[in-house]
């Protein structure tokens, strides 16, 4: 390069460098995004002006030919007064007079994980057909009108064209991450998804089917599950190239270490989270070490991929037998039927009330009945779960809904379980992080968990009617679990 | 006492991991021997391996998993039909063809079937149509376990593997040392034309090699997938990726070319492996690292940049392999005035069009789709600059783009500095990295370039980037914000995408002056022969270390605008280093030696699929993939890009056209052997 142009450059960075120095960073207040969250004051009508005349959905308007017909007739869902009230609406994205239309966004090619993320779809649809078979809601069926494909990762592109084209009321994401969430968060969509991102926390317009949880904080759950196996010497998996499995294995390392004298001296043996994703290299020498230091209780923060794997080191080992593993993602009941010896025994953890639980509720079993041929996994209760919630937020907004009041309306429910189906969550409040805001974590810090058993669930905490153990969040003394329900 | 009895212990811990070692050494052996074996016999070094080895994994699940066929003619047709048949297409279409072409060719040519042929089997199969879960493997009972010498527990699966391993590098070496056919095999690879003149029919010699070849790597991917966790859970292509990698590590210990040294280095690389994770201590950070995911791409990176018989490899090359004529002219340089002015014209009306269009009638996706366009374009011309004016490949452009992302975001985030300063830092430290990298691995050149390049870049995806200090913390997300530069607000995408247009013109500009200095000149003069080029006091490591810095500058740059406008890193959509790989196949499928070039990949790479593919074909946006990838083999062929290409075949028949009309004034006012056709017309007179 010439003297000269090495000049004219090195000109061109000061300048640059000059200029950038005094310049700044904009707020986020974007572009043309439609205005967020905030309900329109409803109070802007006269109360004594007439509403629209409400009507009513004929009873004897024909369904859609292609939903299932179920055996036995559905029970419908418990109906407020409005439920069935028609009121025309314009300009509501997604809206008309027969349909309200959804988007989904889902991870369906490409995906490398055992979870099968494509079942959330299903769950959606089998919900719709529930309460579109009972009448729908507001003289209107509920529609699955556009299912977008993540392609693993690409789902910012996809929540941009549907916020652009502006034909769905709300939309449903299951991703394996969402750099989606602020398009739709700032759009003013309200979205439901699978919360297993940060992406969840902190954003009004987001909805997970579980609320934000604390990540990598101390939790009695891990020590106790120890003292109900009677285990004391624990190994702990994470894999080194994700740090939410290295949080997730440094929090239940420090909660083990934490109430190590209350659990009957438990102690960690050993920790391991230098391992990569694959396992190309396998796990041999660290299932010997832990072999060697007797470790009778391992606990992972890894994919089932990963917990097959050690447990088919464990066997090679003929160490299986003495050992319990605790799996974090293993409620997949054709993956554990197809490795039915090598999970025997072992724990797994679910984020909802397992389909094997005794519970009163006429969620599950409306879910049982609008599922019958399609094969079950957990995103399909996942999906139903959100469908469930974005249909209560209707209801909750009344007949002349729109995204802002179905948003405001779902962020005051403030004892919400999905029919008992899941740890009841305060919308009103939960919204951060518990790691940022103390103030956003459950009330009762709550575990469901299922045991293998011949290569099927059997559930494992709780009691016939009561399937979660729960901690009260606010004491950090050790004591013992409460068997609940939040059906009811 | 307690002495002997801790070294008692030491050794049975050490004889333990090595038989823990050898089944996952097994994996990696018959991984190295296939690569081995594929360049022994074609001159390839093939990076599609891991797509072969997919089709025949993915073909056995079709039929045994999905639709019950028995394991024995699953695998006939998995492995003993499916896989040789794809290899003599292979080679019947494709590398016969490219024979002559350079190793980088046949590397650009592997990468871009590395992409397109698994997308093209699950286009055709319906693969997608649900989840590929529960694979299994071929040996019956596959998981009974033995134990050697009554303690140490092995696998059916496991002995299998090994045995074939030996077998095959037993029979392949004899094979090459002993036979007739193995002479012939080597010779034609060497020499077809010469082996012909012998009576050998060179022809069915080479398609008989990648016959071969290519069911080593579907034997290969059946029998991976018991032995390796991701795979046998969800059969994707992504999942032999790592274990590839992995295995070049090995195949480079034999120089490509040795398939006792591939075998041993695979098993030597297996009980590395767990030799070190049983007795270095996991509480140390770095030796933590070394034990897992670093492992092997140090090892890769290590054995490239320090093995002597890889260094005396580069340095006994055959000194006229790297002579290489100058590359043709530009086709802009050759035309006429009048058709520079009219394609300058062309030019001004369309973006002119395209700027209404976008700033008037266009929706927010559109515009972002567009700004994605010019940002990448940006991207793109770090790899014009390397690629194109550099004659060399590096597989890690991504990996400078996402420090330029991080840096950003490091800025805005940690010290609430510009995001427009965080860029440049980054673009810097993008640059000195660069440099730094450019140091070891500038003397390899060709593949071994490419490799370690890839190395490295898989070095900071799988350990570099889950640290706070490179890829963010996860309590406070990824989030970049826009800048505000001279007073104007970037906020808007308008103004963000006008801001963007400013920077690919002055990145184009600068592209263009190093072009035409004295470092583009050296360049080009060490593409032709670096011996010589140096003879004429060409400073071929200062030339190079500018090339690499100046390239990794650029992407980073490209990668900051990406974060801001996407307002937040997406690492795991944008920067995985095999995203990386499809980008170096689409820009040289277009044109790596002009800014024009870099600009039309990056609006093939985001304009394309969604716009062509998805709206007008309506078909899925996997398409791009098999497409691009398959289009990659015209880099052989066209290595100036097919959109220069065209340009010179256009502008030749134009030339023609003109000189028609004007017979007279062509032949009257032309000297012999002069006149209209040019450079560009001889370029194009060979083509079929």
């Amino acid at each position: 390069m010439t003297a000269r142009l090495w000049k004219m450059l090195l000109g061109a960075l000061a300048v640059l460098a000059l200029v950038a120095t005094a310049c700044g960073n904009a707020g986020n207040d974007d572009e043309g995004a439609p205005a967020p969250t905030a309900a329109p004051a409803p109070a802007d009508e006269p109360d004594d002006e007439p509403a629209p005349a409400p009507e009513e959905a004929p009873d004897d308007e024909p369904g859609d030919d292609s939903a299932p017909e179920p055996e036995p007739e559905p029970e419908e869902p418990k109906d407020p007064e409005h439920r069935h009230t028609f009121v025309p609406i314009e300009g509501v994205p997604g809206v008309n007079d027969d349909e309200i239309k959804v988007t989904s966004i889902v991870t369906i090619s490409n995906n490398t994980l055992g979870t099968n993320i494509a079942a959330y779809n299903d769950g959606i649809e089998a919900y719709f057909n529930f309460i579109n078979d009972t009448g729908g809601i507001y003289g209107r069926e509920l529609v699955l009108d556009n299912k977008r494909d993540d392609q693993l990762f690409q789902n910012q592109p996809q929540a941009l064209a549907m916020v652009e084209e502006d034909d769905s009321l709300a939309a449903f994401v299951a991703t394996l991450l969402f750099f989606g969430a602020d398009i739709l968060n700032d759009a003013g969509v309200p979205t439901f998804g699978w919360n297993i991102h940060n992406e969840f926390a902190d954003r009004r317009n987001i909805f997970g089917h579980i609320a934000p949880s604390c990540i990598g904080c101390i939790h009695q759950l891990f020590p106790y599950i120890a003292t109900r196996v009677g285990a004391t010497k624990a190994g702990i998996f994470g894999y080194g190239n994700s740090e939410n499995s290295k949080i997730c294995a440094e929090g239940t390392r420090d909660s083990i270490e934490h109430y190590s004298a209350e659990a009957g001296g438990m102690t960690v043996e050993f920790f391991d989270t230098s391992i990569e994703f694959g396992l190309a290299g396998g796990v041999a020498p660290q299932v010997s070490e832990m072999k060697d230091k007797g470790v009778d209780i391992i606990y992972t923060c890894l994919d089932l991929n990963g917990m097959r794997t050690i447990a088919q080191e464990l066997v090679k080992q003929d160490y299986r037998d003495e050992v319990v593993m605790y799996h974090p993602n293993t409620y997949n009941h054709e993956f554990v039927a197809a490795n039915a010896d090598l999970f025997e025994g072992d724990l797994v953890f679910v984020q909802f009330v397992p389909f094997e639980a005794d519970i009163d509720s006429s969620l599950q079993e409306a879910f049982f009945q609008y599922t019958e041929g399609i094969k079950l996994e957990e995103q399909t209760m996942v999906g139903w779960l959100n469908a469930h919630l974005f249909y209560e937020g209707l209801l909750g907004a009344g007949p002349e809904f729109d995204r802002a009041s179905l948003v405001d309306a779902l962020r005051t429910f403030d004892d919400y379980s999905h029919d008992g189906l899941t740890n009841a969550i305060d919308f009103s409040r939960q919204i951060d992080l518990p790691n940022n805001n103390p103030d956003a974590d459950y009330e009762y810090r709550c575990i469901n968990a299922v045991k293998i058993v011949n290569g099927d669930f059997e559930q494992w905490t709780g009691e016939p009617g009561k399937p979660w153990l729960c901690w009260e969040t606010v004491r950090e003394d050790w004591h013992d679990p409460e068997a609940l329900t939040f059906a009811g | 006492m307690t002495a002997s009895v801790l070294a008692a212990g030491v050794l049975e811990d050490t004889i333990r991991a090595f038989f823990q070692g050898l089944p996952i050494g097994a994996g990696f052996a018959l991984v190295a021997m296939s690569f081995v074996l594929t360049y022994k016999t074609s001159g390839v070094f093939n990076l599609a391996f891991g797509a072969q080895a997919f089709i025949s994994a993915a073909t056995y699940f079709e039929l045994h998993v999905r639709r019950d066929w028995p394991i024995w003619s699953a695998v006939l047709v998995a492995v003993v039909l499916v896989a040789p048949l794809l290899g003599l297409l292979l080679e019947r279409l494709i590398f016969r063809h490219v024979h002559a072409s350079s190793a980088v060719a046949k590397l650009v040519i592997s990468l871009g079937l590395l992409v397109a042929l698994p997308e093209l089997f699950k286009l055709i199969v319906d693969y997608n149509r649900e989840q590929p879960f529960g694979a299994v493997g071929i040996i019956p009972d596959g998981t009974t376990i033995y134990r050697l010498f009554g303690r140490y527990p092995v696998t059916r699966d496991e002995i299998a593997a090994f045995v074939i391993v030996v077998a095959a590098a037993v029979a392949l070496a004899a094979l090459f040392r002993y036979t007739r056919l193995g002479l012939r095999i080597r010779a034609v690879v060497q020499s077809p034309r010469m082996t012909e003149l012998n009576g050998v029919n060179a022809d069915w010699v080479s398609s008989g090699s990648w016959m071969l070849s290519s069911f080593f790597a579907g034997l290969a991917g059946v029998l991976l997938v018991p032995t390796t966790s991701s795979l046998g859970t969800v059969l994707e292509p992504t999942g032999y990726f790592p274990i590839v990698i992995s295995a070049l590590a090995a195949a480079a210990l034999g120089r490509l070319v040795s398939l006792p040294a591939a075998m041993f280095g695979g098993l030597l690389l297996g009980v590395v492996t767990t030799q070190m994770r049983t007795h270095v201590p996991r509480d140390n950070v770095i030796l933590a690292e070394l034990q897992g995911p670093a492992l092997p791409y140090v090892m890769l990176f290590a054995i490239i940049v320090f093995w002597p018989a890889i260094r005396r490899q580069v340095a006994g090359a055959d000194p006229l392999l790297g002579v290489s004529p100058p590359p043709p002219a530009l086709a802009a340089t050759s035309r006429s005035k009048g058709m520079t002015i009219y394609t300058r014209i062309m030019a001004l009306a369309f973006f002119t069009a395209v700027g209404i269009w976008t700033f008037g009638y266009a929706n927010n996706f559109w515009i972002s789709r567009i700004t994605h366009s010019v940002i990448f374009s940006i991207i793109f011309l770090s790899i014009v600059v390397f690629t194109g004016l550099g004659g060399q490949i590096a597989l890690c452009q991504v990996t400078f783009a996402a420090i330029g992302a991080f840096g950003a975001m490091q800025f805005a985030q940690r010290w609430d500095i510009s995001v427009i300063v965080g860029m440049l830092a980054g673009a810097a430290i993008a640059a000195a990295v660069g440099a730094v990298l450019s140091i070891p691995v500038m003397r390899l050149g060709g593949i071994w370039l490419a490799i370690a390049t890839l190395a490295f870049a898989l070095f900071f995806h799988d350990v570099l980037v889950k640290y706070s200090w490179v890829g963010g913390s996860l309590f406070h997300g990824r989030g970049v914000p826009r800048p505000e530069f001279l007073g104007v607000d970037f906020s808007s995408r308008e103004n963000f995408l006008i801001l963007c247009v400013a920077i690919l013109v002055l990145v184009g500009v600068l592209v263009i002056l190093i072009r035409e200095s004295s470092t583009g000149m050296a360049l080009r003069a060490l593409r032709g022969s670096e011996t010589a080029a140096e003879s004429i006091g060409v400073i071929s490591w200062r030339s190079r270390v500018i090339v690499f810095s100046v390239s990794a500058g650029i992407a980073a740059i490209g990668g900051g605008l990406l974060a801001m406008e996407e307002r937040l890193v997406g690492y795991e959509a944008n920067f995985d280093p095999q995203t990386g790989l499809f980008w170096l196949v689409i820009v040289v499928v277009l044109g790596t030696r002009t800014v024009e070039g870099g600009i039309q990949a990056g609006v093939a790479f985001v304009i394309f699929p969604e716009l062509v593919l998805h709206r007008w074909l309506g078909l899925d946006g996997a398409w791009r993939f098999v497409l691009f990838g398959f289009a990659a083999i015209s880099f052989a062929r066209h290595p100036e890009g097919l959109l220069e290409h065209g340009k010179r075949r256009s502008q030749a028949m134009m030339q023609r056209m003109f000189a028609r009309r004007q017979p007279a004034m062509a032949t009257a006012g032309a000297p012999a052997g002069a006149g209209p056709t040019t450079e560009a017309e001889a370029e194009t007179g060979d083509e079929p």
